[in-house]
């Protein structure tokens, strides 16, 4: 450093004697060195250090100042807790001398504190805002609910009247077909003598009549009134699996809404011969609160009725044949259901032995179906299913005796037929299967399957011409099948 | 969890509230106060007064915190971040500057003197730097060349300026650019630029 520079740095020492009036206040000079003035007051105070030299001694000290509070390392703990010490020291003294102030003045810092921080306050607002949004679109329950459009004055409520004419139960029912034909859930009219059918509008009907399906839990009552409108009716097939479904909680109070729920399989009828009939709708839902009731599509038509209440089995049963069910059958007197509770506890073994047949346990399904069957031996599809599941463990003859039972309690039934008449084949006893073929042919002409089953059953009789008898009919329903059967037929297929 | 409310305190707080809570006779103010000043006073030292040992710096600090906790919090009377920078360093210099005439005059005189560590609440002095002016033909060549300069600064750009007035009270390079955030380089060219410029206007005005 020569003599000038020390000459500059001498008058550079003490920079006092130059500060006007017009100078900058530390604050100004802060906020410049840090780039937090506005562009106005940047220019400003820029334009004004430029030609002060005492400003510009400022920004420089405050510049310094900052860059060492930024780079200064935390001191030694020992020399922080005497620091801390020393405010301690100072407060017992104070307290010592006048304790009310300094309760008063703690209350005050309490009340003051939201204000004195404001940024704090702030943040904490902020970051409860932040919360509360995030938590709403992440937590946002599916409301305002999906609802079907429903036509609530298809919906009734049946009352079970017992013999000293007091109400039983309540179940929910539907007008289902314009004849004033209301469907509802046969296990709830336990033990009545009579039935009240409510209407939406109040007006009350009275019935002794009703037509049962023990397999499906299925009344169906006629009332008088033909001018309700029935509930619209959704095509079956054209439901598929993984479909939403509704559950209409309870017509009388519509606010109470419905359950979702999903729809996860379908039953058909067990046994060998399975017909194109659907026999059970299988739900998965979420709640665990469901309740018998309708089932409804997106759109508001009627899938079926759940028949079952248990917290896993959810089937619903679709209603399609009500009608034909009422013209085939003789209503029965209300008096003689009687207690069906047997039936619906038979059913319940039932279902549950549907599920073990799913998941392939033959053996729980069978002892499940046996108890079904001594509960009620006159539940029709559990023979079927226990000739099914006999089928599986290859026990023909047993197979063939459920079968047989079956055609004891319902002659008609086409499928018992159908299948008895595969078992008969399975054992060789061919004539007596194209016999029972040809009863389920002569009653539904159009059954492919069963058809197609005659043609073998003929050929492994020898009897090749009569099986080239059916083919152009079989063909005319099925070309695949029928091409089958000539192939077996002329012998070529082997 | 009381910790945790001191990080985000020191934060969120800026030291004029804190400073209020703490002449209010909050000991968590006092605290962030302290674990955020007491470095700064602590770094000023290291720098500014390195001819001192450690322990002189920590008694240093020491005695600047008792006389905040004292006064000092209570006399200051601005209003931002900055002002209380420069009245904290204030401190900070004037308590070094009186510990240092301290232990001159604990030298000289003996130890039992009492007006040695002298009176509780001493008022707060800008002691003034004997060295400067102190003839009067002294300052007015000092004030002369203050003219020089602040008329030739004018031509540079700002931070020519800032480079120019750091050097010339004395920092290093190195030290300058760290404060202006520019590299080395930069810095030497810049000073001997305008010192050149300055050394030919001062030597046109005294030759002519």
């Amino acid at each position: 450093m020569d003599e000038f520079e020390a000459k500059i740095a001498d008058a550079c020492k003490n920079l006092d004697g130059l500060k006007t009036p017009s100078c900058l206040d530390i604050t100004t000079i802060g906020r410049y060195a840090e780039n937090k003035l506005s562009a106005q007051e940047m220019t400003k105070a820029e334009a004004h250090i430029h030609s002060c030299l005492y400003c510009l001694g400022q920004l420089t000290e405050i510049k310094e100042l900052l860059y060492i509070q930024s780079e200064a390392p935390p001191v030694s703990p020992g020399l922080e807790k005497k620091l801390n010490g020393l405010f301690s020291q100072q407060k017992q003294k104070a307290t010592g001398t006048n304790g009310v102030k300094i309760v008063i003045a703690a209350i005050e810092e309490v009340l003051a504190y939201p204000f004195i921080q404001w940024r704090y306050s702030m943040v904490s607002l902020a970051s409860i805002c932040v919360t509360i949004t995030i938590s709403y679109f992440l937590l946002k329950p599916d409301s305002p609910s999906f609802r079907p459009p429903v036509d609530l004055n298809s919906f009734v409520i049946i009352r079970a009247i017992g013999s000293g004419g007091e109400i039983l139960n309540e179940a929910q029912g539907f007008v289902v077909s314009s004849h004033g034909l209301v469907a509802s859930s046969l296990n709830q009219l336990s033990g009545a003598t009579s039935i009240q059918i409510k209407l939406r509008d109040g007006s009350t009907y009275s019935t002794r009549n009703i037509w049962k399906d023990e397999d499906k839990n299925l009344a169906v009552m006629k009332i008088g009134k033909e001018s309700i409108p029935p509930v619209q009716m959704a095509d079956v097939k054209e439901i598929s699996v993984g479909e939403y479904a509704y559950v209409l909680v309870d017509p009388a109070y519509p606010a109470k809404g419905f359950n979702e729920a999903v729809v996860s399989d379908f039953k058909r009828s067990p046994g060998r011969h399975r017909g194109e009939e659907l026999q059970y709708i299988q739900i998965a839902t979420l709640t665990t609160t469901m309740k018998r009731g309708a089932l409804v599509d997106k759109n508001g038509r009627i899938i079926g009725l759940l028949m079952t209440q248990e917290k896993n089995i959810n089937l619903a049963v679709p209603l399609g044949n009500v009608e034909k069910m009422v013209s085939e059958q003789k209503a029965i007197p209300v008096s003689e259901l009687g207690n069906v509770t047997n039936s619906t506890e038979a059913l319940h073994y039932y279902i549950q032995a549907i599920l073990a047949e799913d998941a392939e346990k033959w053996d729980q399904a069978i002892v499940l179906v046996k108890q079904a069957i001594d509960l009620n031996p006159k539940l029709e599809v559990a023979h079927m299913l226990l000739g099914g599941l006999y089928y599986y463990k290859r026990l023909y003859e047993q197979e063939a005796a459920e079968y047989e039972a079956v055609l004891r309690i319902n002659p008609k039934n086409l499928d018992a037929i159908a299948s008895l008449a595969a078992s008969l084949e399975t054992r060789g006893y061919y004539k007596q299967a194209i016999e029972e073929y040809k009863k389920v042919i002569a009653a539904d002409p159009e059954d492919q399957e069963t058809l197609y089953n005659l043609g073998v059953a003929y050929v492994a009789d020898g009897q090749p011409h009569k099986a080239m008898g059916i083919y152009p009919k079989l063909k005319a329903l099925s070309p695949g099948d029928g091409e089958l059967l000539k192939r077996l037929a002329t012998g070529k297929g082997k | 969890m009381k910790v945790f409310w001191r990080i985000i305190a020191t934060m969120v707080e800026d030291i004029v509230s804190i400073i209020q809570r703490c002449i209010a006779g909050n000991e968590d103010a006092w605290s962030v106060f302290v674990r955020e000043y007491s470095r700064l006073a602590l770094s000023i030292l290291c720098r500014k007064y390195s001819g001192l040992t450690r322990d002189e710096h920590d008694d240093i600090v020491q005695i600047t915190f008792i006389r905040l906790n004292n006064s000092g919090l209570k006399n200051f009377a601005g209003a931002s971040k900055y002002e209380f920078i420069a009245y904290f360093s204030t401190i900070v210099r004037n308590e070094a500057l009186r510990y240092i005439e301290s232990r001159k005059r604990r030298m000289t005189v003996s130890l039992t003197d009492e007006n040695a560590e002298g009176e509780d609440d001493p008022p707060m002095l800008d002691i003034p730097d004997m060295d400067a002016g102190s003839r009067p033909d002294q300052r007015a060549e000092g004030q002369e060349m203050l003219a020089l300069i602040a008329t030739a600064l004018c031509e540079f750009s700002e931070m020519d300026q800032q480079v120019f007035l750091l050097k010339a009270r004395g920092h290093k390079d190195k030290e300058v650019s760290a404060i202006l955030n520019m590299p080395l380089g930069t810095v030497a060219v810049k000073y001997s630029r305008i010192k050149d410029k300055l050394r030919r206007k001062y030597f046109d005005t005294h030759e002519s």
